[in-house]
């Protein structure tokens, strides 16, 4: 039976304690790819806190090991215990373990990345990565984040959604960014619901950066969860007809055998 | 939109100290997840931390309602979640001189048919940071974030022969304390003269019966602290002869070129979503 303790022993704990809990997480997530180290004043500066208070926050990181310090310096670089944590999580997830083969299999026969990813927050988060043997490189892997509106994998994983969680993504995007493209931004949203309707997998380009064009098919899991598995590939303008009918069938059926394994091992 | 500043009084000690004791009591929660993430109960946790009952509770609380723990009601047990693995997992595993060391590694490992490794030293192990395999039916169980006892495996002692005479003494000291009633010097030092010798050192059936470990030291600029790159294979498919004069050579060729390769100017491009 489920003991519930006694609110006389367990009084509520400072707001501003828990809130260091949160903030000092939140420092941790405060490294974007390719930063190997980032400054007390710079991450006082993102996480909007004296930088007394980031400092103590850091030290406290740095005692746990989740962080290092430079030596001789204030500059902090993220450390191992970040790399055990987010092991632990993926090597006890089900759908890592179950999606992996599958995707890798995907990989290899296409040559492109595939990728499995779930919501986290106001992104789409990277729970599996396989790279085909022969597919560009792509700075991908888990545990890394891809933003929702612009690309394939989180079209995929918004269509998903009910209409009024659906409603709240177009609204707080056109209300970010009214006059750089946030309305033809939500059209290509539509447009992308609009292809998994008729066709079940959507298509995104990002050309800004490496060219890098994706395509993903929605995975609503039979206990209701939802992911979006997708392909990712680079180089020039590879544009839509990177991925032949051939490949978006293969990835809707390896939607299906996903969602079959998860299903199978629950029983 | 962005959270109020936390009203943490700088001039408050008794506040600060407050706020950083539940900042280091939440990490050590999600440090007992590790590393099979088995679900545990708040009195587990409790008892796994040797935290108070009522504060594992409140802090077990906090995190689950931020995502970085699930909860499962049928056994009243956490588990880290979905929002654990964006504590820097991502952006430690892609890190410019380790994404180039992957892709190189990776065709190293392809074309040897081996599996290679690159880690770091933490505590009394080696933390495997980068690691590809071969296709070959290599059945080492290694993962990015796994643990190596550091004194067994061929890259902990390339580690302890890269350290200066007067410090590894006071290592090996403390290698020697830790696991009690064994002692790896005469094994570190073979270790230490392989190296000066050939730049590699060598296990066998240290770590896994019939495995066979070679490893060296390599250099990389902005690093954390000294990198270990090491090759796992097979003793039957490699004799120790076949190793010293074929893998160990090829293995310093692969560290050149990743010394190289982390020389030059950085070109990683990112898919991150995050917010410039």
């Amino acid at each position: 039976m489920r003991r519930r303790t006694s609110p006389v022993s367990t009084p509520p704990a400072p707001a501003a304690a828990v809130d260091s809990l949160q903030r000092g997480l939140e420092a941790l997530r405060c490294f974007r790819p390719g930063e190997d180290t980032l400054g007390a004043a710079e991450l006082a500066s993102r996480l909007d806190l004296p930088r007394n208070t980031t400092l103590r926050l850091l030290q406290t990181l740095e005692m746990h090991g989740f962080l290092r310090r430079m030596h001789g310096t204030d500059d902090f670089s993220l450390d191992v215990e970040c790399l055990f944590v987010g092991q632990a999580f993926l090597g006890s997830s089900r759908l890592v373990r179950r999606s992996g083969p599958v995707l890798q299999t995907l990989a290899d026969r296409f040559k492109v990345h595939a990728l499995l990813c779930v919501s986290e927050r106001e992104d789409m988060l990277v729970l599996q990565h396989a790279a085909g043997s022969s597919a560009s490189p792509l700075p991908l892997g888990a545990g890394l984040s891809l933003p929702v509106a612009t690309t394939a994998l989180g079209c995929a994983w918004l269509w998903t959604q009910q209409p009024a969680v659906q409603g709240e993504w177009l609204a707080r995007l056109r209300e970010r960014a009214p006059a750089t493209g946030g309305s033809s931004q939500a059209a290509k949203i539509y447009q992308a619901f609009h292809d998994i309707e008729k066709g079940g997998s959507c298509f995104s380009q990002d050309d800004s950066r490496r060219s890098v064009a994706m395509t993903a098919t929605p995975l609503v899991m039979r206990d209701g969860s939802t992911a979006a598995i997708g392909f990712a590939t680079a180089g020039a303008a590879p544009g839509q007809a990177a991925f032949s009918p051939e490949c978006c069938a293969a990835l809707r059926e390896a939607a299906d055998e996903i969602r079959d394994a998860m299903q199978r091992t629950r029983r | 939109m962005r959270a109020a500043k936390p009203a943490i009084d700088p001039e408050n000690n008794a506040a600060s100290a407050d706020a950083v004791r539940v900042l280091s009591r939440g990490l050590t929660l999600l440090k007992a997840f590790c590393p099979r993430n088995t679900p545990l109960t708040n009195s587990e946790l409790a008892e796994a931390t040797g935290l108070p009952r009522p504060t594992v509770s409140r802090i077990t609380a906090t995190l689950m309602r931020l995502g970085y723990l699930n909860y499962l009601p049928e056994k009243t047990q956490y588990q880290l979640g979905t929002a654990a693995l964006g504590l820097g997992f991502g952006t430690l595993s892609t890190l410019d001189v380790r994404l180039r060391a992957r892709e190189r590694m990776q065709r190293f490992a392809d074309q040897e048919d081996l599996m290679v490794v690159l880690s770091v030293r933490d505590a009394m192990v080696m933390v495997c940071q980068v690691l590809c395999r071969g296709r070959g039916a290599l059945t080492v169980r290694l993962e990015v974030g796994s643990r190596v006892a550091l004194p067994y495996s061929a890259m902990g002692r390339a580690w302890a022969a890269s350290l200066d005479p007067t410090v590894r003494a006071a290592v090996l000291a403390e290698i020697n304390q830790h696991y009690l009633q064994q002692n790896f010097i005469a094994d570190m030092e073979d270790a230490a003269a392989q190296i000066r010798q050939s730049g590699f050192c060598m296990t066998i059936s240290e770590l896994e019966p019939d495995l066979l470990g070679v490893a060296t030291i390599v250099k990389l600029p902005r690093a954390q602290g000294p990198y270990v790159l090491g090759i796992a294979v097979p003793a039957f498919r490699y004799p120790r002869e076949r190793c010293e004069t074929e893998l160990g050579p090829k293995l310093m060729a692969l560290r050149q070129q990743l010394e190289e390769e982390a020389l030059q100017p950085a070109a990683l491009s990112t898919l991150s979503g995050n917010p410039a």
